[in-house]
């Protein structure tokens, strides 16, 4: 009898340890606070679409600015901006490290963006540097952005659609 | 035996059949793509950019298109000549113009500290010798890089006729006295050089070194355009290319 209680016991505790991180995270409380404070109106993408594939989008722009010399994202509403980390997405989104570093020491990546790139100071912007609002015409805007924008338009090809 | 020939035959006439209307669609769609294509390269305008160095007009003790350059690009100062790191420099008149095609040159010239940099070479040697495709050849005709990509391995360096290009020994950051942050800097083990401020051009403005030189020695502009500035002053004066004999095709055009 004490011999079952022992193993069944033991059985127990052992995978109670075992599955302990599950455990753990099953209700986590500690998600990153991201500071979701902007200067501008609308992202160069919608949220949904920005949360999981800034990534590719942000190798898009590189690739095409080095490589192709293309500078220019279009904006949701047909507007300009120049395709560029320092300026365009931390010109609105207020701090680097409570924007971007925040989740990636969460998430436990470390994308070396920033070694060459230059962070700006905190609090440093007081405007827009890098947002042009220059209106492109009305009959390229849907071939620029399924040229230009690649990536998103693929996975948002019913965004794409509405803007037209 | 003949039957089974007739067969095959039969089918691979009908599969070849069927091949050429399937290719005929995709040639269809194929040609209207290039049409596409060559519509575009059609329309956009052809560009070399190029550089007149007028040495006439240079004063000795004057940096201060080194300075607007080197502002403008985070290039690291390391006080120090063995980690230097140089976008556009000047140096002695027998470094720049070794191949002694020039004799009993005016001691005033001999003596003058000469202006260089990237000579954005039509036919350049450090592009062929990158293994990864860092350097590369714009449409345009500057030669640029893509710091992304570089794994420092400083084949371009050996491959550079000119010195062009500079080596980041250590971490360049601490080496930069004021970070302009509309430009990267860059990172340790990456090679850098000058890229004819490509960023500026986008913007339709002339390079640093050309809008800092208060003695107007820098002429820039598109060296396949007749009626261009530049070409105006080459057509006015004699030039010289650096080591012409290499067959690089130098974009820079010095008159001294
Ligand atoms: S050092 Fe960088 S740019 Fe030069 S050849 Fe190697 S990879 Fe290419
Ligand atoms: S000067 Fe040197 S770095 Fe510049 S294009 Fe020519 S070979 Fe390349």
């Amino acid at each position: 009898m004490l011999e079952k209680f022992l193993i069944f016991g033991g059985l127990t505790a052992f995978l109670l340890a075992a599955t302990f991180p599950f455990w753990q995270n099953a209700a986590p409380e500690d998600y990153p606070k991201v500071a979701m404070e902007t200067k501008g109106e609308q992202c160069v993408a919608p949220a949904s679409y920005m949360r999981e594939n800034h990534m590719q989008l942000l190798n898009e722009w590189r690739d095409s600015v080095v490589r192709d010399g293309d500078r220019f994202h279009i904006m949701p509403d047909g507007s300009k901006v120049e395709k560029s980390l320092t300026k365009t997405c931390l010109g609105c989104h207020v701090s680097q490290e409570k924007f971007c570093e925040e989740c990636h020491t969460y998430a436990s990546v470390k994308p070396y963006c920033w070694e060459c790139h230059v962070t700006p100071k905190s609090g440093a912007h007081t405007e827009l540097t890098g947002i042009e609002t220059e209106k492109l015409e009305e009959d390229n805007l849907l071939n620029n952005l399924l040229v230009r924008n690649r990536v998103f338009v693929a996975g948002n090809l019913n965004f794409a659609v509405k803007q037209q | 035996m003949t039957e089974n020939r007739r067969k095959f035959l039969k089918k691979s006439a009908g599969v070849i059949a069927g091949a050429g209307v399937v290719s005929g669609f995709i040639s269809k769609y194929a040609t209207g793509f290039a049409d596409a294509a060559t519509e575009k390269a059609v329309t956009k305008k052809k560009i070399r950019w190029g550089m007149v160095i007028d040495m006439r007009k240079c004063v000795s003790g004057c940096e201060k298109c080194i300075d607007a350059c080197h502002l403008t690009h985070n290039v690291p100062d390391f006080d120090n000549p063995k980690d230097e790191i140089k976008w556009i420099w000047k140096s002695d008149y027998h470094k720049v113009f070794p191949s002694k095609s020039q004799q009993f040159v005016a001691a005033e010239t001999r003596e003058k500290p000469f202006l260089t940099l990237c000579n954005h070479c039509e036919n350049p040697p450090c592009v062929k010798a990158c293994p990864t495709g860092a350097t590369f050849k714009q449409s345009d005709g500057i030669v640029e890089m893509d710091f992304h990509r570089c794994i420092g391995c400083r084949f371009c360096m050996a491959a550079c006729p000119y010195g062009s290009r500079s080596f980041n020994w250590r971490n360049p950051r601490p080496a930069i006295k004021n970070i302009t942050p509309d430009y990267p800097t860059r990172e340790h083990g990456v090679v850098e050089k000058c890229n004819f401020c490509s960023e500026r051009l986008a913007k339709g403005q002339q390079p640093s070194c050309v809008e800092a030189c208060p003695e107007k020695v820098l002429t820039f502009g598109n060296l396949y355009d007749k009626n261009s500035e530049i070409r105006q002053v080459l057509k006015d004066n004699p030039t010289i290319q650096r080591k012409p004999e290499l067959g690089t095709n130098p974009s820079v055009f010095y008159i001294t």
